[in-house]
């Protein structure tokens, strides 16, 4: 599942409408609207797709920076 | 007429059973829950039995040790050594209990099976077994055989009432083995308009303790030096519980885990288990009293809920749903805001076809 399908599961999942396509600066919480519980559940959801866990060893605040984890 | 004892593969009577005990292959065919049952019976008896008033005398003057081992739902089995004086303690013999018919959900070998098992025989009743029987089978037994009595887990009446069928001729239901609110057990009432029902509070460990209507406990007279409350746990006198290795005591008193809510010196409710409690994000989260309250939404048919260690918030909950009709996780997100506080929300809701039980009757929490 790309990233894009997975944000957008978490927005449907609690309400909000999906996006269209993502950028790199994309704040996850300013720009995208996700709380701590749905940060909780991208990663989640994240792990279930990837097996990685985003949060582990470091913060983060953008698409950019799940990309990054995504990308080792 | 000779009484029947056991309806399963075959219907025993009491003078078959007695035959079986005295000699065995007596029966022939016999279902493996009808050996299991019969063997308990047997392991209590050092006669040949005359009849059934000598097979009673005879199980009640057992010297044997009976050996259970806990479930396991959540945990390695343990074996606990219990006498027949202590499985029995508030089983209730009398005349007018002699029509009752006892619907068998239990594995006989378990603490709950003993306890079903002779308050039927003590009593001369007949048991009909639901033990590992379809959802179909259960149901018709149920009406075929006028079952009047059963004892079960919550998770067993869940599934029983999931179809809207209704049960007039069920007069007492017990639940046990399990947590239930006082919520879903009226949900039930809907199924068995003419049952009395009750919640028991029992373990292998202390056998049958406690007995209500509704979710809260009242401790008996006999039992009012032998309870305490301690840390918000339930602590009960070695003297009410079975011996085992793997039991600890500390002094006289075995902490049970059982996590209570006092209402009052001597009232209180069963809110979970100790070590069961999961840090979410800072807040304090109980896994079992959040499955209650995902039960009382109308389409959902069985709800396991558990965590999962997650780096951003420490746990992570998680619940597996089986629904009656399709509902999206957005709905059911929002129905869950009305019962839950945020924080108690599922960070993941998995929709699935079944949640696996136990031979016990309990969701599988392993």
């Amino acid at each position: 599942m790309e990233l894009l399908q997975i944000i957008n599961k978490v927005l449907e999942n609690n309400g909000y409408q999906t996006i269209s396509d993502l950028n790199d600066d994309m704040n996850l919480k300013n720009d995208i609207g996700f709380d701590s519980f749905m940060l909780a559940e991208l990663t989640v959801e994240i792990e279930e797709a990837c097996n990685i866990d985003i949060f582990k060893d470091s913060l983060i605040f953008t698409i950019g920076d799940i990309k990054k984890k995504l990308n080792g | 007429m000779d009484n029947i004892f056991f309806i399963d593969e075959n219907v025993i009577t009491y003078a078959q059973l007695i035959s079986e005990l005295n000699e065995p292959n007596t029966i022939c065919n016999l279902s493996e829950i009808e050996k299991s049952i019969i063997n308990v019976i047997r392991a209590l008896i050092s006669d040949t039995i005359i009849d059934y008033n000598h097979l009673i005398e005879n199980i009640k003057t057992t010297n044997s040790i009976i050996q259970l081992k806990t479930s396991g739902t959540t945990a390695e089995p343990k074996t606990i050594n219990h006498t027949f004086e202590s499985i029995t303690r508030n089983i209730k013999v009398s005349n007018n209990r002699i029509d009752d018919v006892w619907g068998f959900t239990y594995n006989p070998t378990k603490m709950a099976g003993y306890q079903v098992l002779f308050q039927s025989i003590l009593n001369k009743n007949t048991l009909v077994n639901l033990f590992k029987c379809s959802y179909t089978n259960t149901s018709n037994r149920i009406k075929k055989y006028n079952i009047t009595h059963i004892s079960a887990t919550p998770t067993f009446y869940k599934i029983l009432t999931s179809e809207k069928i209704t049960y007039p001729n069920v007069k007492h239901i017990s639940l046990g083995g399990e947590g239930s609110n006082g919520e879903f057990q009226n949900k039930l009432k809907v199924s068995f308009p003419n049952a009395r029902i009750k919640n028991i509070y029992a373990s292998t460990e202390v056998s049958s303790l406690f007995a209500t209507e509704g979710d809260t406990f009242k401790i008996p007279a006999k039992y009012k030096n032998l309870i305490r409350f301690n840390s918000g746990k339930l602590i009960v006198h070695k003297s009410l519980v079975g011996s085992s290795d793997n039991i600890v005591f500390d002094g006289d008193w075995y902490d049970t885990g059982d996590l209570i809510e006092l209402i009052d010196a001597s009232t209180f409710k069963i809110i979970g288990r100790d070590g069961f409690l999961v840090n979410v994000g800072g807040y304090q989260i109980n896994p079992i009293y959040i499955e209650q309250k995902i039960t009382e939404l109308d389409y959902v048919k069985l709800c396991k809920v558990y965590s999962k260690s997650n780096s951003l918030l420490g746990n992570i909950i998680i619940c597996d749903l089986v629904l009656f009709n399709d509902v999206s996780i957005f709905e059911i997100k929002t129905d869950m805001k009305t019962i839950l506080n945020e924080y108690e929300i599922p960070a993941k809701i998995n929709i699935v076809d079944e949640i696996i039980i136990n031979e016990n009757g309990k969701i599988s929490r392993k």
